[in-house]
Order: C-alpha cells, then sequence, then structure tokens
C-alpha cells in the first residue's frame, strides 16, 4: 500500500489509458451523476460491474486489485453496518438486537440498539454508489496522465489555481503513501511504538507526528512542481491551450452516455411526478414499472 | 559584448522573511557563457536563478528592487511563458518537477504550451530525447527510469524549446558520478557545440569547475567574487575562504604555493615537476603509503557479524542481496559504494534490523539480530521525514523518551547540540531550519542515544562540502570514541578522505572490501562499477606512481621529496 508505483499511472495500451483526457472527465463525472440518481440497487450494481470490468479491461495487476477491493469492502462495511444500527426511517424490521433496552447503564442510556434490515438493503444501497466513485476515481487515476487532465481543466476554462490543485493532489497521492511509510519507519528507528498504547492522547500526537513531516514535503514539493511547470509557459496568463483532436467516436460515446444520463433524468422526473400525484398517463404504465424496478 | 542576462543593483526580499535573500547583485552574463554560481547552502544561488525567467517577480511574492534583463527585455514586462522561450529552468530534484506518465508527453508539455501543433511536436520530442541519450524512450514510463535518466529527461523537457539561455540548479547533485559525467558532457556538448548560455548552480565544483568559462561565488545574498574560471584557479583561496570545494589538482598547487595551470592532472603533474625538480613517475623511490591509509585490521570479535545473507522483496522475485559476507568491527568508518540499484540501501536496514534478511543471519556481539535495536541507529537518505517534532530540542529528546534514557537529558543534549552547531537553534521549529541544519538535527538525534554502530544512507547527496566535512569531523571523533559508521555514498573524495575501510556492491553483491588507497588504485574493479577514482590518486600515480588518496598525502611527499628546496 505504501509502494508509490502501486498510484502512479502506469503508461499501458488499453483504450482506456489512451483516451482523450475529455472523454475520460465527461464519463468519470456521467458515472458520479449516474450512481447519484440511480436507486435500483440492482442497476447500481450493474454500473459497478461495469467499472470493475473497466478495471479488468486495463489488465490492473494484483497488487492494484487487492487495493481496490480492500477498500471497497471498508467503504462497504462501514456503510451497510452504520446504516443497519441507526437507519431511522419507518417500517423498519429488528433482525438482531445488538444492546437490549434492559442492559444496565447503555441499555436506558440508547434505549436499546437493534440491526434493521432495511438499513442493511439501504446502506448497501449507499455502499454501492460509493463504491461505484471510488472504482472509477481510482480507475481514472491509475489510467490518466495528470499532465493531461490539468490541460483538459484549463481547456475549459477553470481556474488555473483550481486546476493545479486537483492535479497536484493527484499527482502527490503516490508520493505521500511512500512517505508515509518512511515517515512510519524513522519512528519505528527511533523506538516509537504508537500501538502499544490506545489512549486517545497517544493517538493524536501519532497522526500529528505522522502529517507533520509530510505536510511539509508536500508544500515544498507542490511549490516546486507549480515553479517547474510555469517555467514551461504553463501559467495563469496562458490563453493558448491547444488539445489534439477529440476523436469522433469518442465524442460519440460522451453523446451516447450524456442521452442516456438525460433518460434518466426525465424518467426519475416522471415517476416522480406520478408518485406524487402531479402527471400521470395509465398508458405509461410499463415505464413507470420499468422505472420503479431499474431505476 | 552582447549580454544575454544583465543583473543590475539587485535585491530580493521574500514575503515571508524579514531579512533580504539577494542584497545588490550586479552580473552580466555574455552570450555562449557557461557560468558557474556556487556558495554555501542558502546563500541566495536558487533565488538569483528564479529570477532569469520572471518565476521572481512574476510567481514568487516578495519585494524587488533593481533589474533583470534576458536578451535587452526586462523581466517586469515580460510574462514567465514569455521568458520560458529564451530561458530554460531545470530544478534540483526530477522527482518533484517530473509531471507526466511517459517520457514523450514530458518533453512535449512545453511545446504544447507555446502553441505547437502535434505533429511538429512529436519530431521536436524525438530530436531532443536523441540528444540528451534518451532515445527511443519515448513511451517509456517516466517512473522506470533511472535517478540519471530522470534527470536527462528533465533537461529534454527544456531542451526541446531550443532555449537561447539554460538554467539549472543543482542538476547532479542526486547522480552518482557516472550520471554527473553523462549529465554534465550533455551540457557541455550544448554549450560547445549549439552556442547555448549556460548557468549551473552546484556545490559538486570538482566536477564542474573544469568545464566553465565563468565563476561567481555568492555568500549570504551577496555576490562576493566573480571572475574567468583560470582567475578561480590562480584565487583558490577565496573557494578556501567561503567554505568551497575545489578540483584536487588546484587544491594541490594551493597548498604547494605555486600556480595552478587548471583541473588537468597531467599539467598538474608537469607543473610540479618542473617546479620542484621532481623526475616522471617509476624514476622516484617508491612511496611507502603513510598511517592513514593503511586499513585497520582489528582480532576482537566483529560488532555486527553477517553471514550468507541474501534479501529478496518477494519470494520468487530477485535476490536483492546474494549470500553477502560481512564483520563490522568497532572503531572503523565504513564507506559503502556502488552504483544505484546495488542494494547498499538494503544493506543498511539490514544490518539495522529495519529489514529481515531471507536468508542467513546477522548478528551484533554474537547473538542473532531480528529487530530494531537501541545499539545500532540509522539515518534515512531523506532526513527531513525523520523530523517531527516542535523543536530542536524536542526532536533530540523524543528518542531518549522512546528508550526511557530521559535521565541522560543533563548529560548528552549540551553535547549534541555543541557539537552539532545547534545552538541557539534549541526552539526553533525542525523543518523550518537550513538543509544542513535539518541534517545535523537528524543525525544528532540518532546519536542521542548512543549507538554503537551509526548507518548513514547517502548522508552527503544535496549537501555543500563545508556542511560534509563538519559532520564527517563530528562522525570521526566519534567514531575516536569507539562508535561505528557504515555510510552510503557515490562521493568518491569523501570516501577517501573520511573512510577507513571502503565496500563496493555490485547487483547484490560486495565486489570489493578494502582500503580507500588500494581501491582507488585498482583500475579493474573501478572500472567494472563505474567508479571515477579520486583526482589526487590519478595525479599521485602519475607523479610518483604512488597510492596516495588525499591532497595532504601528495603535498607532505611532494615537501619531502623535492630536489629543490621550494617545499613551503
Amino acid at each position: 500500500m505504501y509502494d508509490r508505483t502501486l498510484w502512479e499511472p502506469r503508461p499501458n495500451d488499453s483504450l482506456i489509458y489512451r483516451m482523450d483526457g475529455r472523454t475520460k472527465i465527461i464519463l468519470l463525472g456521467f458515472i458520479a451523476l449516474a450512481a447519484v440518481i440511480i436507486d435500483s440497487p440492482r442497476s447500481l450494481l450493474l454500473l459497478f460491474w461495469l467499472v470493475l470490468f473497466m478495471h479488468c479491461w486495463t489488465k490492473a495487476d494484483f497488487a492494484r486489485w487487492r487495493i481496490l477491493i480492500l477498500f471497497l469492502l471498508l467503504s462497504m462495511w462501514g456503510g451497510m453496518v452504520s446504516q443497519a444500527l441507526f437507519y431511522s426511517q419507518e417500517p423498519r424490521t429488528e433482525i438482531a438486537c445488538v444492546i437490549a433496552p434492559g442492559t444496565p447503564v447503555l441499555g436506558s442510556l440508547t434505549g436499546g440498539v437493534y440491526l434493521y434490515r432495511e438499513g442493511i438493503l439501504y446502506g448497501a444501497q449507499q455502499a454501492l454508489r460509493s463504491g461505484i466513485m471510488l472504482a472509477a476515481g481510482l480507475l481514472v487515476c491509475w489510467n490518466t496522465d495528470p499532465r493531461q487532465l490539468l490541460r483538459v481543466m484549463v481547456y475549459w476554462r477553470m481556474p488555473y489555481e483550481f486546476a493545479f490543485m486537483l492535479t497536484t493532489g493527484m499527482r502527490f497521492l503516490p508520493v505521500v503513501f511512500n512517505e508515509t511509510a518512511v515517515v512510519l519507519t524513522a519512528q519505528r528507528l527511533k523506538g516509537f511504538k504508537p500501538m502499544h498504547s490506545f489512549s486517545v492522547n497517544k493517538m493524536i500526537q501519532t497522526a500529528f507526528q505522522t502529517l507533520l513531516p509530510i505536510l511539509a514535503r508536500v508544500l515544498r514539493r507542490a511549490e516546486m512542481l507549480a515553479l517547474s511547470v510555469e517555467s514551461r509557459g504553463f501559467g495563469r496568463g496562458i490563453n493558448r491551450i491547444k488539445l489534439l483532436k477529440w476523436p469522433v467516436g469518442e465524442k460519440l460515446v460522451c453523446l451516447v452516455a450524456g442521452c442516456l444520463l438525460l433518460g434518466l433524468v426525465v424518467l426519475k422526473t416522471l415517476n416522480s411526478l406520478q408518485y406524487n400525484g402531479l402527471v400521470y398517463f395509465p398508458a405509461w404504465n410499463y415505464l413507470y414499472s420499468f422505472v420503479v424496478i431499474w431505476i | 559584448m552582447e549580454h544575454m542576462i544583465e543583473v543590475r543593483g539587485v535585491s530580493f526580499t521574500y514575503a515571508s522573511r524579514t531579512r533580504p535573500s539577494l542584497l545588490n547583485i550586479d552580473l552580466q552574463v555574455p552570450r555562449g557563457d557557461f557560468l558557474l554560481i556556487t556558495g554555501s547552502t542558502g546563500c541566495g544561488k536558487s533565488t538569483l536563478l528564479k529570477m532569469f525567467n520572471g518565476l521572481i517577480p512574476h510567481a514568487c511574492g516578495g519585494t524587488m528592487t533593481g533589474e533583470v534583463q534576458v536578451r535587452g527585455q526586462s523581466i517586469h514586462a515580460s510574462p514567465v511563458a514569455e521568458l520560458s522561450k529564451i530561458v530554460g529552468v531545470m530544478f534540483q530534484s526530477p522527482d518533484d518537477q517530473i509531471f507526466s506518465a511517459t517520457a514523450a508527453d514530458e518533453v512535449a508539455f512545453i511545446l504544447q504550451n507555446q502553441g505547437m501543433e502535434a505533429e511538429a511536436i512529436e519530431q521536436e520530442v524525438k530530436l531532443a530525447l536523441a540528444v540528451v541519450g534518451l532515445a527511443g524512450m519515448e513511451n517509456a514510463s517516466v517512473h522506470a527510469l533511472s535517478g540519471g535518466q530522470k534527470q536527462r529527461l528533465a533537461l529534454a523537457a527544456i531542451l526541446v524549446a531550443r532555449p537561447e539561455v539554460l538554467v539549472l540548479d543543482e542538476p547532479i547533485s542526486q547522480l552518482d558520478p557516472q550520471g554527473a559525467q553523462e549529465l554534465l558532457a550533455v551540457i557541455y556538448d550544448l554549450n560547445q557545440q549549439h552556442g547555448m548560455t549556460v548557468i549551473i548552480v552546484e556545490h559538486r565544483l570538482h566536477e564542474v569547475l573544469p568545464l566553465c568559462q565563468h565563476v561567481a561565488i555568492m555568500d549570504q545574498g551577496q555576490l562576493v567574487w566573480q571572475g574567468t574560471r583560470e582567475q578561480a584557479f590562480h584565487q583558490a583561496q577565496v573557494f578556501v575562504r567561503y567554505g568551497l570545494r575545489l578540483p584536487h589538482t588546484v587544491d594541490l598547487c594551493r597548498r604547494l604555493g605555486i600556480k595552478s595551470p587548471g583541473a588537468s592532472v597531467t599539467e598538474t603533474v608537469a607543473v610540479i615537476q618542473n617546479t620542484y625538480g621532481m623526475l616522471a613517475a617509476g624514476m622516484v623511490r617508491k612511496w611507502k603509503p603513510g598511517k592513514s591509509i593503511q586499513a585497520k585490521m582489528p582480532q576482537e570479535q566483529a560488532i555486527v557479524e553477517i553471514c550468507d545473507v541474501g534479501f529478496q522483496y518477494e519470494p520468487k522475485g530477485r535476490f536483492i542481496l546474494n549470500k553477502i559476507n560481512l564483520r563490522i568491527f568497532k572503531g572503523q568508518f565504513i564507506a559503502l559504494m556502488g552504483k544505484n540499484g546495488a542494494g547498499k540501501s538494503t544493506l543498511l536496514q539490514i544490518i539495522s534490523g529495519l529489514a529481515e534478511a531471507t536468508a542467513g543471519q546477522v548478528s551484533l556481539h554474537g547473538k542473532p539480530l531480528r529487530s530494531l535495536v537501541p545499539e545500532i541507529g540509522l539515518v534515512l537518505q531523506n532526513p527531513d521525514l525523520m523530523l517531527f517534532n516542535l523543536t530542536v530540542e524536542k526532536e533530540l529528546l523524543f528518542v531518549l523518551k522512546q528508550r526511557r534514557k530521559l535521565a541522560l537529558k543533563e548529560e548528552i543534549l549540551p553535547v549534541l547540540i555543541q557539537n552539532f552547531g545547534l545552538a541557539r537553534l534549541e526552539q526553533d521549529f525542525p523543518l523550518a531550519l537550513s538543509r544542513g541544519q535539518r541534517f545535523r538535527v537528524a543525525i544528532a538525534a540518532a546519536l542521542a542515544v548512543q549507538p554503537e554502530v551509526l548507518l548513514l544512507d547517502e548522508p552527503t547527496t544535496g549537501q555543500d562540502i563545508g556542511h560534509i566535512r563538519a559532520v564527517a569531523q563530528i562522525l570521526k571523533e566519534y567514531v575516536k570514541q569507539g562508535g561505528t559508521v557504515v555510510f552510503c555514498t557515490h562521493d568518491t573524495e569523501v570516501a577517501a578522505e573520511y573512510a577507513d575501510r571502503i565496500l563496493v556492491m555490485q547487483q547484490g553483491d560486495i565486489l570489493a572490501d578494502t582500503t580507500p588507497a588500494e581501491l582507488f588504485c585498482d583500475e579493474d574493479i573501478l572500472q567494472a562499477v563505474g567508479i571515477r577514482p579520486p583526482q589526487i590518486t590519478q595525479l599521485a600515480k602519475l607523479l610518483y606512481s604512488g597510492s596516495a588518496v588525499t591532497v595532504e598525502e601528495v603535498a607532505a611527499y611532494v615537501r619531502q621529496n623535492a630536489v629543490g628546496t621550494q617545499a613551503q
């Protein structure tokens, strides 16, 4: 996990790596929006599989799959457990009791803690959403030259500082992981054993002492990178970003994806209107059913 | 003569500081010049460089007075993007400035920013990569390149725009001698063959001085000396005054009180022979090596013993170390040399107990070593990542506290502060100190628990010779008091001057384990591992078939053996 090469984009001959930066950003945005719009667990699962399939397509190695699976499992487990415990909407079905109301102190304080079936389902749905975004984000990170994204963002008139900040974050992500490992090693060399105590003070001290040198280094590196980039003619005053021709095929893919997203929004709106009794066409019942099941 | 760059009465104070970083600088750089700017760390060299392409005042906050003109154009009136067409700037660490995933993309960046068409860019990129010796590596991942290749890629990323001025900030500080040689050859060729004006900031003067035409020395924000290279050779005492490194040939002439002919070994030998009436090598009596170059051959038990140690990162991966056998004795000052990737850092990590050998055994005082122990200290390559406390004092006490030796505070702390020149810095934030000071704090912290063995990973990288000598003297003292030092370095002169034993590694094996004098006279090994002997060793060999490794030794020999009486 601390190996920086795990986080750095690796040039490869996959279609995703070779894709134009504009296509990547647009598709990433569409996937993220679709994950927010869609409520159906089965469609979310399909979208999730689609993103994982794209990872397979780029021939991600075992170490990257391990990281991806670890992150996905952690986020999914966290989402499902928290929702299962704290789901507050009705109806809800108790499937297990964690703390009975009669338990001394804790029972009276909490009024009992239960696991709710609806909470698990809702948590799974949210976990799929975050999993889709996480997997899609990592897909772009691992297969995109940060410079490509920076140029696209500036081409689209995004403020230079903001675009630089975003891409620098991406550029330094691998470095931060790598340097965290070095700092932890340095702490070990000095006899520091943070895990020997679970006191809050010790944990705060450990976090502070780990982050301090990393932050200082990242600030220095970011400044150097900014100076280097500006020295190569890229900066606030730039007004002549010329990108390579956007391939027609990729444009079409973006167009189709945009239409699909628009279709999702229209269908969702129609269903919402009929659900609230505002606009209802009996002839469209099959459409309403489709939305309920798939969207 | 037309001036490519003209600096007139320039002072600059960073927004976050009260003291000026540059003070009344006047400098003219003629077209086609090769200018070396040098000075101790923090003297303002890098700040001055940032003015040449307008990063100061356009991108760095602060107050600037005076005028800088690039090809007659004021930097105040021209944006950085415009000046970058004339002046290409390359910074110190390639890892911090490389931005793209492939070599071709990195090189193409500046041309894309200048609005060049994609088809033309492709040709230019190929050409630039070929100039720096990376032809055919267009699609190589930047992460797969070696340190030297990355540095050359960073150079190609500037050269591709065909700047008239090439500005380089410590370009060889992180390279091994062979990598540095290759990069300097490219830069020299650009200057000589293509007439490119080169301005280079460097601490490794012994490698750059022979190539440059002019030299400027800075100290505390001021330009304290400037002149031609020949003038620099004749006024070597100026370099000594400012704690700068000289080529051995020049330093020897200075010590002998004769006029230096320059950095050439053969010319220096001829001048010494003429001046002192010495005979050519082979005709003089053989010089017997002095005590300083004889290896210590201790009889007692080794502190650290390494038996058949192998190491690999993955069970079926390649061996980083191949059945290494090594004994380290008390009071030794050992240099570990070899190309990048030879296994030096891994060996240090195994000795320290940080990494576990996958085969063989490491023993400390005869007992197997399986984890980190207070008896062995390790200073990592980047000391910044070893500093994580709010004050220098807390940093030094941290390790004592962790090892439950805080009772020794009164005894140890003042000595460390005194020896490492950290007086009046006790309450300063360690990461805000200068590079040399940060380095000294990291070593002082490692020595706080008085380890028996201190391991240092590349301690000379990016340090000026003043800092290196200061730390080396402290470590020498530590060795005299019974400590043992093992350090990795690419700097042959430092290894020759301070180490009493040198281990040369190649692809996970120890190729040589000998004294500096023997190693630097063994041409077969030197050639095999790409190490160039110190100039003084070559000179001693040529002058009297000797095997000296320090300037003092040769100077002493010449004084003792001179036919005349001109020795001083």
